[in-house]
């Protein structure tokens, strides 16, 4: 999301095709924010999961 | 027996329990009246310090305890909670009491129904004398003028920001907040209290405002593990789950006790050392006591905090979807940004954030049946509470739900219990998490360890205690 060229879509662009209207102001503090989020996310695909199925939901409990 | 004079109010709102209140009101020595009476005068004398409470009518309170002042004096009790005043967190809905739930951006309805939580306890004859200070939309993003107890310039904890707060200086007696990541443990940590997140789902959320459905649990405030037992007690039915657990109520003394303890959760690269201090201190006197200490680890714990935050931000997304759209602008800007932020978060990540959550509950599993544990013992929080002057919150506050939102992802009992102050006066707490729907066990073993680590509760101390004696001595009645 840092190098951002003339052919990636703007923070606002992704943002109207979710269907939300940013804020006026909000492009670089929304940007910020979903870095913070990537980050967290990129960290989690380094982990194996293939022994946990996809499609999985939260249950209670133990694991059955 | 004679009645509580108004000289003893201060001294005893420093000491007060639901299990004291509940003597003191058996045997007449105070009445409902009374109670709300001390306080409203200490929530008059400390709210311009602390800011804990978003609403409170002290006419409306007195009315109620006085209805069941009457209904006693007749010989009809409700239950447990007969003629006891609770303080709750603005998010849950109360029949005709406006719910704000911290936001311009929420609608403002008076709600026609409560939330079940609140209305079990009402049930069993407690009343609510106010409702609390949260985070917006218990988020944790935004910064209410909330202050924390022990020191006026510090972080109150949050969402549950008020909760903590006021049972801590004695505004309220007892209160009940969310947490999703750590929203009740940690406030009560930071100011010195008992909060306690029960297994998810053994405490109904209908009635309260949503975050992060699959993370959301409804957690209660107290001043010790005793009245937490009797609080969960009348907020969770007995489940089929909890029916089926083994009769056992756990330990019986720390004797028999084992207590796990983790390298994730006091790895020296996020732990304070002044709470590491406090943390090996209690883990000695539990040892002294006759506990089993044991030594394990998780690795699949290290990603805890990203599957949290990815988890919450999927889920709070879908959740306010069509209030941003419609309301955006009236949300405060932090709030606004992490939810715009949230909405255009990949499928994958969330979707994966599911799988590793799964895996953390796998070796929880594990660690409990395979060592035969009865609980796991960690800092709540790695840190005391910060300088709010000092806080960044895009850095600090992952690692405040660093230990908490762990048992979020679980969905474990986890209740966290003070453990001392530090050498700057701020509170400290330990957490012990339990196995999935033995809430009661948890509890149970946590009134050994409190006995244990604490020298009974410790309220605390507050500039507004002189303006509450000349209150006290103005009013001269009680």
């Amino acid at each position: 999301m840092t190098n951002e060229s003339p052919d990636t879509p703007s923070v606002r662009a992704l943002a109207a095709a979710a269907g939300l209207d940013l804020e006026e102001g909000d492009d670089s503090l929304v940007r910020a924010a979903l870095e913070g989020l990537l980050a967290f996310g990129r960290e989690l695909l380094d982990i194996d999961v293939s022994e946990v199925p996809s499609s999985l939901r939260f249950t209670p409990g133990w694991p059955r | 027996m004679a009645k509580v004079s108004a000289t003893e109010t201060t001294a005893l709102l420093d000491t007060l329990t639901i299990v004291k209140c509940r003597e003191l009101l058996e045997s007449r020595q105070l009445t409902s009246a009374d109670l709300v009476g001390m306080l409203f005068d200490r929530l008059e004398a400390s709210e311009p310090f602390v800011h804990a409470y978003v609403s409170a009518n002290r006419a409306e309170a007195l009315a109620a305890a006085r209805r069941l002042d009457e209904e006693r004096a007749s010989g009809q009790i409700r239950g447990t909670l007969h003629g006891l005043p609770l303080s709750v967190k603005d998010v849950f809905h109360v029949q005709g009491t406006l719910t704000r739930a911290g936001s311009r951006a929420y609608e403002h309805a008076a709600p026609d129904t409560t939330a079940s939580a609140v209305q079990r306890c009402l049930d069993a004859g407690a009343f609510v004398m106010g409702k609390l200070v949260t985070h917006e939309f218990a988020l944790g993003q935004d910064e209410p003028e909330t202050r924390n107890a022990w020191n006026l310039e510090h972080y109150p904890g949050g969402s549950s920001a008020g909760a903590g707060v006021a049972v801590a200086v004695g505004s309220a007696l007892a209160a009940l907040g969310t947490d999703s990541a750590g929203s009740v443990r940690k406030p009560a940590a930071l100011n010195g209290v008992v909060g306690f997140k029960p297994t998810y789902g053994a405490v109904a959320t209908d009635g309260v405002v949503a975050l992060s459905p699959s993370l959301d649990h409804v957690g209660t405030f107290t001043r010790t593990a005793e009245d937490c037992r009797l609080l969960f007690d009348v907020l969770a039915p007995a489940t089929a789950q909890h029916h089926a657990a083994p009769p056992s109520a756990g330990p019986v003394d720390l004797t028999g006790a084992r207590i796990g303890v983790c390298p994730y959760f006091s790895d020296s690269d996020h732990v304070w050392p002044a709470v590491q201090e406090r943390f090996s201190a209690s883990l000695e006197r539990l040892r002294s006591g006759g506990a089993q200490i044991v030594e394990i680890t998780m690795p699949s714990l290290r990603p805890a905090v990203a599957a949290g935050f990815i988890v919450m931000a999927a889920e709070a997304a879908a959740v306010h979807a069509a209030r941003l759209r419609e309301r955006g602008s009236l949300y405060s800007t932090p709030t606004r940004v992490l939810l715009e932020a949230a909405s255009l978060l990949p499928a994958t990540f969330a979707e994966r954030a599911q799988q590793v959550r799964e895996l953390i509950r796998r070796s929880m599993y594990e660690a409990f049946t395979g060592h035969s544990l009865d609980a796991l013992i960690s800092p709540t929080v790695p840190r005391t509470s910060m300088r709010l002057a000092d806080m960044v919150p895009d850095r600090d506050l992952a690692e405040y739900i660093r230990n908490t939102v762990v048992a979020n992802l679980t969905g474990q009992p986890a209740v966290t219990l003070p453990c001392g102050l530090t050498g700057d006066a701020l509170p400290v707490g330990v957490q012990l998490t339990g196995v999935p729907y033995r809430d009661r066990e948890l509890l149970n073993l946590a009134g050994l360890v409190e006995e244990a680590i604490a020298d009974g509760f410790q309220a605390a101390p507050g500039s507004w205690t002189a303006k509450e004696s000349s209150t006290s001595s103005r009013r001269g009645d009680l």
